[in-house]
């Protein structure tokens, strides 16, 4: 990746629903470089999701294209190995698969990049202890707290060490304790690995944590501003 | 087991109804086609052991028969064979009778010829002529009847004056006398008594061949098969195997949809577990690889346990007075086991047909909003 060249870049991006009749984005461009944390902020049904979700390439634009380093997302032939190697996801409602206990949910990103058993296992536990987790390892999620939960995606995000962290409220289903340990991480993690934060959130206390705030209103762009 | 595995059992798990429905749906497919593929091989084999164990080279029959077991011979047409092939041949009277104490009584009729070389476990051979029989091993054990005893046949005491063992359940499991009884018994009122078969042993198979090609060419109305294709020869056999190609095409169309249905039920419950895994870089073939490890637990529990319950259904059939006994058997070999499993898996793979086109369909993001 060149130095000059920004992490993400996004130009002209636009998403229909229904035959254009609900425009969710329309025309929003940015760019956004490594190890800076961006935060999207806007009213609900502002964009922001749609906006993480075609920036992680869960969904195809209508218009414009998003660039992660240099690669055209439009241009990507296998989608689900680019994810696991280029983003990091956080839900706001921790998504973890049931049946998979934390350990297994955080190596799963490596499960598609074909990283073998033994290391995943390793890296995994390195990586539930670097969040305090490694007691809870060999718990199910629905075993552990909310806050837990949250923790243990925050890990599943990090652990390819992908260059964007994609986090879509993140505390948003977290009491404020629970919430700035959880953000706290993401962003002390996502920073020491040189990681972009791309995080929507509602919070005005998540959003100062960032360095620069994007504010979205029905699908544009209204103010982008860097923050002290 | 590894990782992989343990997933796959907890999601078996986590509907364990479903689950043990689905391979109980399995074990129906399974327990079918074992038992009665265990059936059929079973009488294949007792029926050509039973041939193989006489020694027989050629086994001669009515040409217009449909199986050898409904060929009728005349008496002259058996002159006629005896006076060309002496010693060597022996003629055969065999048919089912229904008796008060087996609805299907075999009962066989043999010469001296092939008296002699009868294996008895206890008691002595019959005397031609005198009207005695010998009771197969299986028929005594059931009727607790040890020699010296009597058993109705055919409406007559008949003394018991041995009991044989042949190793094959369909003769041990009847009775044995000389001929002029055993056509008695088996012809009907005021029709000609008749042979079933005329067994002819040859030196050596090339001889056997000769014997073959010989009656077959001069005798118009005969057939002559070697006495290791008997067993294929028969027309009941024949059918039987086409059935259980049949049953087991069925079982397997039957069992296929029963899994297909529980893992398109099973993918419309996870979809956003899928969507998660498909967020997190999971191909939609890295998706399939876990459905077809939980596919797998369940029909090769559903296959152990459809052997099981094959081995039990067996039991109980052989049980029944109304079917006989003789002709059910309470084992399969491995063979058998061995084919069962290989249904079973093949219905695991099969089965996930439908519900992978709706795997790779699935938008990732539609997928994490599914409620």
């Amino acid at each position: 990746m060149s130095e000059n060249r920004p992490l993400v870049a996004v130009e002209s991006l636009s998403r229909d629903y229904d035959r254009g009749a609900v425009k969710a984005l329309a025309g929003v461009s940015f760019e956004a470089n490594a190890g800076e944390v961006v935060a999207l902020t806007g009213p609900s049904g502002c964009g922001k999701t749609t906006l993480l979700s075609l920036i992680g390439l869960l969904d195809q634009p209508t218009g414009g294209s998003v660039r992660i380093g240099g690669q055209d997302l439009a241009r990507v032939a296998r989608p689900g190995p680019f994810r696991a190697r280029t983003v990091g996801f956080v839900f706001q409602f921790h998504h973890m698969v049931p049946t998979m206990t934390l350990l297994e949910n955080v190596a799963a990103p490596m499960v598609a990049l074909g990283v073998p058993r033994g290391e995943r296992r390793t890296r995994a536990r390195a990586m539930l202890d670097l969040m305090s987790m490694s007691t809870r390892a060999a718990f199910l999620p629905a075993n552990v707290s909310g806050g837990e939960r949250q923790r243990a995606a925050v890990a599943r995000a990090l652990i390819n060490h992908p260059p964007v962290i994609l986090a879509d409220e993140p505390t948003g289903n977290l009491d404020s304790r629970n919430g700035r340990i959880v953000i706290d991480l993401l962003i002390t993690h996502a920073r020491s690995q040189g990681a972009l934060v791309l995080m929507a959130t509602h919070n005005p206390e998540v959003a100062r944590l960032a360095d620069r705030r994007i504010e979205l209103r029905d699908g544009e762009v209204v103010t982008a501003r860097a923050q002290p | 087991m590894g990782p992989a595995g343990v997933i796959s059992i907890r999601n078996v798990l986590r509907a364990p109804a479903r689950s043990l429905l689905t391979a109980l749906g399995v074990a129906a497919g399974v327990a079918l086609f074992v038992g009665i593929t265990a059936i059929i091989v079973d009488v294949r084999k007792q029926i050509g052991g039973a041939i193989s164990s006489y020694n027989v080279e050629v086994a001669v029959y009515e040409r217009r028969a449909n199986s050898p077991f409904s060929s009728r011979l005349s008496p002259a047409q058996m002159e006629e064979l005896r006076s060309r092939y002496g010693t060597a041949l022996s003629p055969l009277v065999i048919g089912t009778h229904n008796e008060k104490w087996n609805a299907y009584a075999f009962i066989t009729g043999v010469g001296s010829e092939l008296l002699e070389r009868v294996p008895l476990t206890a008691g002595a051979r019959y005397e031609p002529g005198s009207g005695d029989a010998m009771l197969g091993e299986i028929a005594s054990e059931r009727l607790r009847i040890q020699p010296g005893e009597r058993l109705l046949i055919d409406g007559r005491e008949v003394r018991i004056t041995g009991i044989f063992r042949t190793g094959s359940r369909l003769f041990d499991g009847g009775v044995m006398t000389d001929i002029p009884r055993a056509q008695d018994i088996l012809t009907p009122a005021g029709a000609e008594r008749q042979y079933t078969l005329a067994l002819l042993r040859a030196d050596d198979p090339a001889a056997g061949a000769a014997l073959i090609s010989e009656i077959n060419r001069e005798y118009p109305l005969l057939r002559a098969i070697r006495g290791t294709e008997f067993a294929g020869a028969l027309r009941l056999l024949r059918v039987m195997d086409a059935f259980v190609r049949t049953i087991a095409v069925i079982a397997l169309v039957g069992t296929c949809l029963v899994v297909s249905n529980t893992f398109l039920m099973a993918i419309a419950e996870r979809t956003r577990e899928i969507g998660i895994l498909m967020a997190v870089g999971w191909s939609p073939w890295l998706v399939l690889r876990m459905l077809v490890a939980e596919s797998l637990v369940l029909c090769v529990a559903g296959a152990a346990l459809g052997n099981g319950m094959a081995l039990v259904l067996l039991r109980i059939v052989n049980g029944l007075e109304s079917v006989g006994y003789g002709w059910i058997p309470v084992r399969f070999p491995l063979s058998v086991a061995g084919a069962s499993l290989a249904m079973a898996l093949a219905v695991a793979f099969l089965a996930l047909a439908w519900p992978t086109v709706v795997l790779y369909r699935m938008q990732p993001l539609t997928a994490l909003r599914h409620e």
